[in-house]
């Protein structure tokens, strides 16, 4: 019982918390770059949990993982609704050479870094230091939007183009950080104990399955609303259908960002209802990102020792992997705006998928290791969130 | 048709497919999210289905519970049906919310006559269950080895149990047909008003068993306070809430639903704790009926607010997700074999109980001078039965070890029938009134016939 009463508790918390967060509220300068972002919600989490309330106890948080699940099943299919080939095709096609080129560079720049600490300082095995770093570079590679949004909304910006393209990255990143991370879970699930079913199939393999997954819903999700629909009829398909692809991905040990993102992708280029899918699922969106910052600051077990250190050298290899990122692709892809070397330092905000990626890796992490790494990415998550807004200013040219 | 059958069968084929990895490690939960998405799909398909053939989508939720649940297909197993309990019970304060919504004053005045004179009339339905099974004593084992005045309890008890009603099917039917008139609100009326009048009695005749059974045991009167108590503290908590409710609405703007959802399913879990509390520190056996206390709480919205449209409306937004949990769960939850076992008896009391209720509204409804088509409906909108009854069946078998399992089976059997039976009638009786959208009404159904002689 004590378990639905933490759910009631969270939701009634995130459903509130939505109408007050991201909102225009007028508050000082710098509190506003870390509170009406979703970001403070972690704090509520972590005042909830098992280190100072004890509402969510580590037995309280392993049950809430069908919900999780389905909390990041909808943030996946929110994210692959978006996805509409018809619309995205409009849009400039250097953008999205501009956001591949930076958010590989960056990931292979932390990944290295940090499969080299885990292998030669924390010690850990190959094959567990391979996943952690993939982890990493997933959540390195993507930017949060509240920092664009605040800047966007609160400042007067000369440099038109580069805000619109700071925007479009911070959009559409997030595509190789679940791509990357479904792969590490992948990579994960073939390296556990427990891996002893007949269908002995590689991490690539998985991979695959996970996409195809996703792809078979999303054409169920296209069949079950081929013929007229009501609003209502149409959420319950949604719910059920999100809901099903979240649980076979928990069942299955696999990523349910990944597989919800393959069927909003379908959805969004075969079904006629997209548009009204999006809306529905847009409504809800802020409650359900809550929700999950909630969980996930519930979740952060802060041990004696926070890793400062790692913390602190994450902070930086992402920021030079962003930097170098943007360095090369402001060099090698050309744009109808003059687009500056640095602009990788304009896009270090985090949260969003970030928070998504780690909630989904802790949900098939059982290892002591998981905490290391949430510690790490939450604390980068916040300080980056405070310092972002600043760099984007000053890179678009208010400052 | 084809598009939604191959979806179906696509996601049947994954659920079976899924269950070939069942080596790995996994929790019971994840369990459930799978099987509340299938469920919530299945439902949605069979209860879309059920409209092409005139069917109430209830019944099609009822049909995918049972199609799929332990008795069926196995999909759903018992455990799992288990874990999805918390969705019954939010499901039932929202609906308790709605049936409160529900109730107007001004239409209850209208409808006065006719409400008091059917609940009044309905009574019967104990002494016509109870005379008939009394006689028919001899063909049923059950009754073996009881004397006259035990029989005479046990039968009454079946009576009582078979003046319950379904208030949630009640609802969903209105809600689903969109129906407006005389023989849904006096349905509804009826549904509810008997729902807490035949707690009352059960408390009372259950316990009438329990003093001709135990011979030890002594007639205590007392409980009937302590029931009364409850009823009037569950009201006045439901009057707070209203009234606290009318007040956050008007700050509650997109999330209402959600609150609404939340918020009942807070006094469900809070009206058990304090119950439990109550009992274990206090010694105290008072219990709150949180059905009720959500039900005064709706009332109160709709006549004493402006925000009872509102209310209504966001109370919509969710029902459609939680009827197809809720009904599914219930189909897959009721016990075919219990039919299978007894399904004898349990016909006989299901037709004796549809004749009573007939007879029995019919004529409460001639009683207070109702109007001709509508007075001969009514009836048709009480055959359903649900959830209270099996709380019933379920008290009988624990407080009476030696008859109550049998007498429980039988029940459930029944249950099973009306809850299959009583949606499809409320609806064919919601259309013959022309209450329901794009239906022929009764009146239009005889000049029809009349234009028309075969």
């Amino acid at each position: 019982m004590k378990i639905i009463l933490i759910i009631v508790i969270t939701a009634t918390i995130a459903l509130i918390g939505s109408q007050f967060t991201f909102n225009s509220r007028k508050i000082p300068l710098g509190t506003r770059h870390i509170l009406l972002t979703g970001t403070e919600f972690i704090f509520i989490g972590l005042l909830i949990g098992p280190g100072f309330l004890q509402l969510i106890n580590p037995d309280a948080a392993q049950q809430l993982h069908p919900f999780l699940s389905f909390g990041l099943g909808w943030i996946g299919f929110l994210f692959g609704l978006q996805f509409d080939i018809n619309k995205v095709r409009f849009l400039p096609k250097n953008y999205f050479s501009i956001t591949a080129v930076l958010a590989i560079i960056t990931m292979l720049v932390v990944f290295w870094v940090f499969w080299v600490i885990f292998i030669g300082t924390l010690s850990y095995g190959h094959a567990h230091a391979w996943v952690l770093a993939m982890i990493m570079a997933a959540v390195a590679a993507c930017t949060g939007q509240s920092s664009m949004a605040i800047v966007h909304r609160d400042h007067h910006i000369p440099s038109k183009g580069l805000m619109n393209l700071f925007r479009y990255i911070a959009a559409v990143d997030a595509l190789f950080s679940i791509m990357i991370c479904g792969l590490a879970l992948c990579y994960h699930k073939v390296d556990q104990p427990f891996y002893t079913t007949a269908y002995h199939l590689s991490a690539w393999a998985w991979f695959i399955v996970s996409l195809s997954i996703g792809g078979i819903l999303g054409f169920v999700f296209h069949f079950l609303s081929y013929h007229k629909v009501t609003q209502d009829e149409l959420l319950l398909v949604t719910i059920g259908l999100v809901m099903f692809a979240s649980g076979i991905s928990l069942f299955l040990k696999l990523s349910p960002l990944l597989v919800t993102f393959a069927m909003g992708f379908i959805v969004a280029n075969r079904s006629s209802r997209n548009t009204r899918v999006l809306e529905i699922m847009i409504r809800s969106e802020k409650s359900v990102y809550i929700l999950l910052v909630i969980l996930a600051g519930a979740s952060w077990q802060l041990s004696r020792a926070i890793p400062i250190g790692l913390a602190f050298l994450f902070i930086v290899v992402r920021a030079f992997g962003k930097y170098i990122g943007g360095f090369v692709a402001a060099k090698m892809i050309k744009t109808e705006f003059k687009v500056p070397t640095n602009m990788g330092l304009g896009l270090l905000s985090q949260g969003g998928v970030a928070i998504a990626i780690l909630v989904n890796v802790q949900q098939v992490f059982r290892e002591s290791s998981i905490n290391l790494i949430f510690t790490i990415i939450i604390i980068a998550i916040i300080v980056n969130e405070f310092i972002s807004p600043r760099l984007v200013i000053k890179l678009t040219g208010k400052e | 048709m084809y598009y939604r059958l191959a979806a179906l069968l696509i996601i049947m084929g994954m659920l079976g497919l899924l269950y070939q990895f069942d080596g790995e490690e996994t929790h019971a939960s994840e369990s459930a999210t799978i099987a509340m998405g299938f469920l919530i799909v299945c439902a949605y398909l069979i209860g879309s289905a059920s409209t092409k053939i005139k069917l109430p989508r209830i019944t099609g939720y009822i049909g995918a519970g049972l199609l799929l649940g332990p008795y069926g297909l196995h999909m759903l197993t018992k455990q799992t049906i288990a874990d999805l309990d918390f969705i019954n019970q939010m499901a039932l304060a929202l609906i308790a919310f709605y049936a409160g919504g529900e109730l107007r004053i001004t239409k209850l005045k209208t409808y006065k006559n006719t409400l008091i004179s059917i609940i009044s009339s309905q009574i019967l339905i104990v002494a016509g269950v109870g005379f008939t099974l009394y006689l028919s004593q001899g063909y049923f084992t059950l009754f073996a080895g009881m004397n006259p005045l035990q029989i005479v309890a046990v039968v009454s008890l079946i009576g009582v149990v078979c003046m319950a009603r379904s208030p949630s099917t009640a609802i969903a039917i209105i809600d689903e047909t969109r129906a407006q008139g005389r023989v849904s609100e006096i349905v509804l009326g009826v549904t509810i008003a008997l729902d807490v009048m035949v707690i009352v009695l059960f408390a009372i005749t259950i316990s009438l068993c329990e003093t001709l059974f135990d011979t030890s045991a002594a007639w205590d009167s007392q409980f009937i306070y302590i029931l009364l108590t409850e009823i009037l503290v569950s009201v006045v908590v439901g009057v707070v809430l209203g009234f606290g409710l009318i007040r956050s609405m008007k700050h509650m703007q997109a999330i209402l639903p959600i609150f609404l959802l939340t918020l009942g399913f807070l006094v469900v879990k809070f009206s058990y704790s304090l119950t439990e509390y109550l009992e274990h520190y206090h010694g105290i056996g008072l219990k709150a009926e949180p059905l009720l206390i959500c039900i005064s709480a709706g009332f109160i919205v709709q006549n004493y607010s402006q925000q009872g449209e509102r209310f209504m409306k966001s109370l919509d937004k969710v029902s459609l997700l939680i009827y197809a949990l809720f009904f599914s769960i219930s189909g897959a939850s009721l016990n075919i074999k219990a039919l299978q076992s007894s399904w004898n008896i349990a016909i006989i009391i299901f037709l004796l109980r549809a004749i009573m209720i007939a007879v029995t509204t019919t004529g409460g409804a001639i009683g207070a001078n109702d109007p001709k088509p509508a007075r001969s409906l009514y009836w048709l909108g009480f055959i359903a039965q649900a959830g209270v009854t099996l709380g019933f069946a379920y008290e009988i078998a624990r407080r009476f070890p030696d008859w109550g399992p049998e007498l429980a089976t039988i029940l459930v059997a029944v249950v099973g029938l009306n809850q299959v039976v009583g949606p499809i009638t409320f609806k064919y009786g919601l259309e013959l009134a022309g209450e329901t959208r794009g239906a022929i009404s009764y009146r239009e159904l005889v000049q029809k016939k009349h234009s028309h002689p075969i």
